[in-house]
């Protein structure tokens, strides 16, 4: 037996075939996050002896430490929903309101207290304050963790380990292949330290973009986490001078992290060309929430889907496979939540609070049918797995959808219209002369040349808005065959006015990409020209 | 081979480390479990008194002075505890204090000179050559403990109510629920044992809701001097000011 240990960033191994394991659980579950609590859950109730760790002092993650209050996107259904049904119905009139506009909000200690309820209730061993320093291997397979809490350091065996850390923590220090950021820098989605705030009676959640932070370097978390609090919204002049916030979330709100490299990973590309898994466990549920506004820094293909075609307020769904959740080539251990094997262009959208109560309680389905069968989880049968999920509605094809984001109103209701790939001709045409042709050009990007002499036809007679939108989609199909318009495009957009739409910035900084893309070298005077005023 | 060697070693980002670090001759480093510095106070929801305590150290007095000059402490109010955490970062970063958050104690070992300790975060474990290894977070000596909450006070009437177990104090819009726990019981274990209270519904806490629990034990009954026990101090500024005078040598920890 080795014992994988993280020595300033470098993994060690030794032999630890001496070391006593003093108690042993069929699952250890690291990190009672949004995955976590409901991946400990899940896992007893299914049968298993579950053994908890969390390094903070409260389950819930996001949801409660985290003071984020509201859900945003994701899908419904899954063994969350009996946990939400039951602070819905209990004790309300203990706790403080929270923002009564949503319906969907949720005090943070009501749904830790009810979480914690729930798992001792259900037999979990909860350890908080517990942090994992060790992972015991046998072979490429995972057999038990080194931790510390306040009573000392424990060696402790399972038979699974379900990696919730958020960050892949546990996994890195077993050594499994991971990822990290983006390409062009390495950045990570920024995070929020967030607040709470009473307003008439009301607790609400307030929060910004605190900048980008790394939580796997000691070092810049620490000056981050230290910057952040002496931003102007939190170091004041004056503490008294308005409200100051009752309570400042214990939890950074950390977007993403490092992420495992999976049996199966999960990349925008290959859901922009419909590559998608015919075996999911679940549906996430969103669009690309980067919350980044360096777009330039960012993936072309990122560019292409949020800019050029404007499908950034696009919201579908992403299932996740088997493979999504299981370290490549490792054994007996599992990634839930944030961390599992997603690409960066994806992973904004395969992180809501929802999806990833979802992303635990596959990962303990998985673990289960692997210990009731005795086969690893790569061979844990799917249509065992899919029967099992579908019963608490975690995997539900009705959540297999896509629809454009039109708005929100102030009451927090959500105006989507429901969108598919098209593959008619006139459909793609009427779409592109749509106040949203985004659908229309990547669905004729996806159609490829077939539809190039349509598109070149519709530029050279169509209306202002199809030309447009024709010299658009056959720029991303690597054709340019729109040039002039896509300079015109640029042209209006870099010759600023105040007065300018939405529209003809999109439109311009998407001309400008194309541009470029189609090494349009007459196009350099009037860049320069921009640049120069 | 040592990652980093240091006088101290100091268990805990809290005010007693803070006022330590600040004033000391030699090299300190602090570790902190969570990302809070100073949440002895802030997540105890700890008011504190004795506010007219006289510092002994300028550090102290400055730290003093800082507090009511943002109005954090000031005279007729309670004072605005999560403002502590902020206040201490700031300290943190004017006088590059190294501290490492998120980071814990995995374990200590006396050599012939000094210790060395073994630390762990999100970066690893490292090793440290430390003088002295000085915990400010463990209690010694303490009567008693208890767990608070933080309550919505919607009447906003001024409120006092005590009794064996629990008391309430309200000013304003807010209200503090403080209930004493055995000295075996976890934060978990106490938590839930605040739930079952609040679910009995006290007619003493009608028209109060809960906005907070600490995540941090309120300490009391000290018999002795708390010595590096930063929560055990009446007040973070006294906490601040004791540490600040250990870091001059004028204290024995």
């Amino acid at each position: 037996m080795i014992l994988c240990t993280k020595y300033n960033d470098q993994i060690i191994k030794t032999t630890a075939d001496n070391d006593v394991f003093e108690e042993n659980y069929d699952v250890i579950v690291a990190g009672l996050g949004t995955a976590g609590s409901i991946a400990a859950i899940c896992a007893v109730e299914y049968g298993l002896s579950v053994l908890a760790l969390e390094a903070g002092e409260m389950m819930g993650g996001t949801a409660t430490a985290g003071c984020v209050l509201g859900y945003y996107c994701g899908n419904s259904g899954g063994r969350y929903e009996d946990v939400d049904e039951i602070i819905n119905r209990t004790d309300k009139d203990l706790f403080c309101t929270v923002n009564h506009i949503f319906t969907d909000h949720i005090h943070p200690w009501h749904k830790a207290l009810v979480l914690e309820s729930e798992a001792i209730k259900a037999g979990v061993d909860i350890r908080y304050q517990a942090w994992t320093f060790g992972v015991y291997m046998e072979g490429n397979r995972v057999v038990g963790l080194k931790w510390k809490d306040e009573k000392g350091i424990h060696n402790t065996k399972a038979k699974y380990v379900i990696d919730c850390t958020g960050d892949a923590a546990i996994c890195a220090i077993a050594g499994c292949e991971t990822a990290y950021g983006r390409e062009f820098d390495g950045k990570t989605q920024p995070f929020s330290l967030c607040t709470l705030l009473v307003k008439g009676g009301n607790l609400n959640s307030y929060y910004v973009d605190n900048g980008y932070i790394d939580p796997c370097n000691a070092e810049n978390f620490t000056w981050e986490i230290l910057n952040t609090y002496t931003q102007k919204m939190f170091l004041r002049d004056n503490f008294r001078d308005g409200h100051y916030y009752p309570v400042i979330a214990p939890l950074a709100g950390i977007r993403e992290g490092r992420r495992i490299i999976g049996e199966e990973n999960v990349t925008l590309k290959d859901f922009a060309e419909g590559k998608l898994t015919e075996e999911p466990l679940f549906y996430a549920y969103s669009h690309i929430d980067t919350h980044g506004i360096e777009h330039a820094f960012e993936s072309k293909l990122y560019v292409e889907w949020c800019i050029v075609a404007r499908l950034k307020m696009l919201v579908f769904a992403v299932p996740i496979p088997k493979g999504a959740l299981i370290p490549k080539g490792y054994k007996g251990i599992l990634a839930a939540g944030r961390c599992i094997g997603v690409d960066h262009d994806i992973s904004s959208c395969v992180r809501m609070k929802r999806d990833m109560q979802k992303c635990g309680e596959a990962a303990s389905a998985v673990a289960y049918l692997s210990l009731l069968y005795n086969v690893d989880a790569v061979d844990v049968n799917y249509n065992d797995l899919a029967e099992l999920l579908k019963k608490s509605k975690c995997l539900d094809e009705n959540n297999n959808r896509m629809a454009f984001r039109i708005g929100e109103t102030s009451d927090g209701k959500k105006f989507d219209i429901p969108v598919k790939w098209l593959t008619d001709k006139n459909e793609i045409k009427k779409q592109l002369e749509s106040i949203m042709p985004g659908i229309g050009i990547w669905s004729a990007k996806r159609l490829g040349n077939a539809i190039t002499g349509d598109l070149r036809s519709w530029y050279d007679h169509g209306g202002e808005q199809l030309k447009k939108y024709s010299a658009v989609t056959l720029g991303l199909m690597g054709d340019n065959y729109g040039l002039e318009k896509l300079r015109e495009m640029a042209g209006k957009c870099l010759n600023i006015k105040e007065n300018m739409s939405m529209d003809d910035i999109f439109d311009g900084l998407g001309a400008v990409y194309l541009l470029g893309e189609l090494c349009d070298n007459d196009c350099v005077p009037l860049l320069e020209k921009s640049v120069s005023r | 081979m040592y990652d980093f060697s240091v006088d101290e070693l100091l268990i805990g980002a809290t005010f007693w480390a803070t006022g330590y670090a600040v004033s000391t001759a030699g090299s300190a480093m602090i570790i902190e479990s969570s990302i809070r510095p100073g949440r002895e106070f802030a997540d105890s929801y700890k008011f504190g008194g004795e506010w007219e305590y006289v510092c002994l150290t300028k550090e102290g007095e400055l730290f003093k002075n800082r507090l009511k000059e943002t109005n954090v402490i000031s005279e007729h109010q309670e004072p605005v505890l999560q403002a502590y955490i902020p206040l201490l970062c700031e300290i943190i970063l004017e006088k590059r204090l190294n501290v490492l958050l998120s980071t814990r104690l995995i374990s200590v070992e006396k050599e012939a000179e000094g210790y060395t300790a073994q630390i762990c975060n999100a970066s690893g474990i490292a090793r440290i050559r430390a003088g002295r290894v000085i915990h400010t977070e463990t209690p010694g000596k303490f009567g008693k403990k208890g767990i608070n909450a933080m309550l919505l006070n919607k009447s906003r009437k001024s409120y006092y109510y005590s009794c064996d177990k629990f008391s309430v104090y309200a000013r304003d819009n807010t209200a503090y629920l403080k209930m004493p726990v055995e000295r075996e019981d976890t934060i978990l274990t106490a938590r839930q044992k605040l739930y079952d209270l609040l679910k009995t519904k006290p007619e003493q806490l009608d028209g109060f809701r809960l906005i907070s629990i600490g995540s941090v034990f309120e300490y009391y009954d000290f018999r002795h001097s708390p010595e590096s026990f930063s929560a055990g101090y009446e007040n973070p500024v006294q906490a601040f000011d004791m540490g600040a005078l250990a870091g001059k040598g004028g204290m024995a920890v």
